[in-house]
């Protein structure tokens, strides 16, 4: 058995495409004009897979490959359990909702609530990620809940919001409202944060190499330290396929916020 | 058999199965995180009265720890999982805890897991934070100098306890010598510890006492002094005898270490007042694990 490779027939822009499906595991099961005639909701219509993309079975079994992908592909690897999924090009949004295991690389930029709900496996990305990363659906409880994702790029506004667990990396700026009501996990952010970081954020840890402005006032300035436990937290960034490089382990620790749980963290290089 | 003049008895070392897990303890120096270890493996030597048989497996680089800070690598044994988790609560918690600077990480990989800093948490008072990376789990727990990191599981493994080699000489400056260069030589084997104080146990016992309340007494047959009052198994020119006690992972660490130590101590051979070299067993019906020294030797090319 080997894996497959789709590439995408339509250009830039269209109607968004339901990409859940276009999992290793989901269409590995099937073959010849089973796989062909899937049927996939393109717009208010639905489409062959055979259609929309050019299918070829190349490579490693359980490893997806999607060619000249663009941003109306939205909830790729939604749910996925295992195997991998490697994109050249942009996807929509709601990439890797409720990921349980497996991963999921990208080369371009994702739209908005990447790794909603999301349990578990890596998501790297390679470009920028739109608003509400990690962040909760509304009605929802949590956002993203364990596994890791890496940010090449830039982050939209409200990430982590209502996160409870696991590790966002983010080589580039993130947006205002960074890690608002965030219940637990680890927001790493390599370039600036935007105002109203941590605002309502009850546990969890905000890791800045700065800020724009002062952190909120529901936050308390609690002095530099060295945090050797940042060491391990290097260690797993570069595992992640993060860039940034050993983090300054030396921060001041401002605890809040004190309009929640107060159990939170932002510690500011 | 001999080597270098030392005549090897043809007799092995018995040996039972114990539960063993394996700590990576680090420090800002390796001064510290080596008296973190020191303390920790404090009174326990053997497992009857001290709840584990503890030691130093050997020191880590920086590199080789999982926070980047030079570290030492303790082993420690014991009967059950859960008395490894009694034993594990009781000494970091009094030992590694308590000693400036350190973290204390998990040294072993398994199925298998017992609470590390799943207790030690609440220490923290409500301040304790948890993190996860990956597969681990950790627990950062405020303490006067800063933060205690610590693992919240550690992996327990199957191990092995009471491999074992005894050292006759002439005299007990040559036991000495002899028994202090196996131990230099196997501490840098991996995966065993060597339990009683300085590796070395002068003390050697036997099952069972006149007195009804002992479970062991003194290896009467191997004490130089009352070898005209009991059934000795000493030449006449033995005046000393030392033991060194193995606790490991495997039978192959401990089967390496025996071969090390026991060649280590007949370096200097009979000149240096070395005069045989036996094992400990009970007949081979209470241990499954055997180790024939003749074997060991055979296979190591001696």
């Amino acid at each position: 058995m080997s894996g497959l490779e789709l590439t995408w027939k339509g250009g830039a822009g269209g109607p968004p495409l339901d990409a859940s499906a276009l999992q290793p595991a989901i269409l590995e099961k099937l073959t010849g004009s089973h796989l062909s005639g899937l049927l996939l909701q393109h717009g208010n219509r639905r489409v062959k897979l055979g259609d929309l993309f050019a299918i070829q079975a190349k490579g490693e079994a359980g490893i997806l490959v999607i060619k000249a992908a663009t941003d109306c592909f939205d909830g790729l690897g939604k749910g996925m359990s295992g195997g991998a999924i490697r994109v050249e090009g942009d996807v929509g949004d709601f990439l890797a909702q409720d990921l349980v295991d497996g991963s999921i690389e990208v080369s371009g930029s994702a739209g908005r609530y990447l790794a909603t709900g999301m349990l578990g496996g890596r998501v790297r990305l390679g470009g920028d990620a739109g608003d509400f990363l990690g962040a909760a659906l509304p009605g929802s409880r949590f956002g993203m809940q364990g596994g890791a994702v890496s940010i090449g790029g830039s982050i939209g506004r409200r990430a982590g919001d209502r996160m409870r667990r696991g590790l966002v990396a983010v080589d580039g700026d993130a947006d205002t409202y960074l890690g608002a009501r965030m219940i637990g996990g680890t927001f790493v952010v390599g370039g600036k944060a935007g105002r109203h970081a941590g605002l309502s954020m009850r546990r969890g840890t905000l890791v800045l190499a700065s800020l724009a402005g002062e952190p909120l006032a529901t936050f308390s300035d609690g002095g530099a330290h060295d945090l050797p436990w940042l060491h391990l937290l290097t260690a797993e960034l570069a595992g992640i396929g993060s860039r940034q490089a050993a983090l300054a382990l030396r921060r001041t620790r401002f605890t809040g916020c004190a309009a929640a749980d107060g159990k939170g963290e932002i510690l500011l290089a | 058999m001999e080597l270098n003049g030392v005549h090897i008895e043809d007799t092995f070392a018995e040996a039972f199965p114990m539960a063993g897990t394996r700590l990576i303890i680090t420090a800002e120096t390796a001064a510290w995180a080596m008296t973190a270890a020191t303390t920790m493996t404090g009174f326990a030597t053997s497992v009857i009265a001290c709840g584990c048989e503890a030691g130093i497996e050997g020191p880590l680089e920086p590199t080789e720890t999982p926070d980047g800070r030079p570290g030492v690598a303790v082993l420690l044994f014991s009967f059950s999982n859960d008395m490894i988790k009694q034993q594990l609560t009781n000494r970091v918690g009094q030992c590694v805890l308590t000693c400036p600077t350190t973290a204390c990480f998990s040294g072993l990989d398994g199925e298998t897991r017992v609470p590390l800093g799943d207790g030690m948490r609440y220490f923290g008072d409500g301040f304790q934070i948890a993190k996860q990376l990956a597969t681990r789990r950790f627990w950062r727990v405020p303490v006067m100098d800063g933060e205690f990191v610590i693992e919240d599981q550690v992996g327990v493994a199957p191990g092995i306890g009471g491999g074992n080699f005894l050292i006759m000489a002439t005299d007990r400056s040559a036991a000495l010598a002899a028994a202090e260069a196996a131990i230099k030589a196997m501490r840098g084997v991996a995966g065993v510890i060597m339990p009683f104080p300085g590796g070395i146990v002068r003390s050697g016992s036997k099952v069972g006492s006149k007195y009804k309340a002992l479970p062991a007494s003194t290896n009467d047959a191997y004490c130089p002094t009352i070898r005209g009052q009991t059934k000795t198994a000493l030449p006449p020119e033995v005046e000393a005898v030392l033991e060194i006690v193995i606790d490991g992972f495997s039978e192959a660490a401990i089967d390496e270490a025996t071969i090390v130590g026991i060649k280590a101590a007949c370096a200097g051979g009979r000149a240096a007042g070395v005069v045989g070299i036996t094992a400990g067993n009970y007949g081979g019906k209470l241990g499954p694990y055997h180790f024939h020294l003749h074997k060991l030797l055979r296979e190591a090319g001696q």
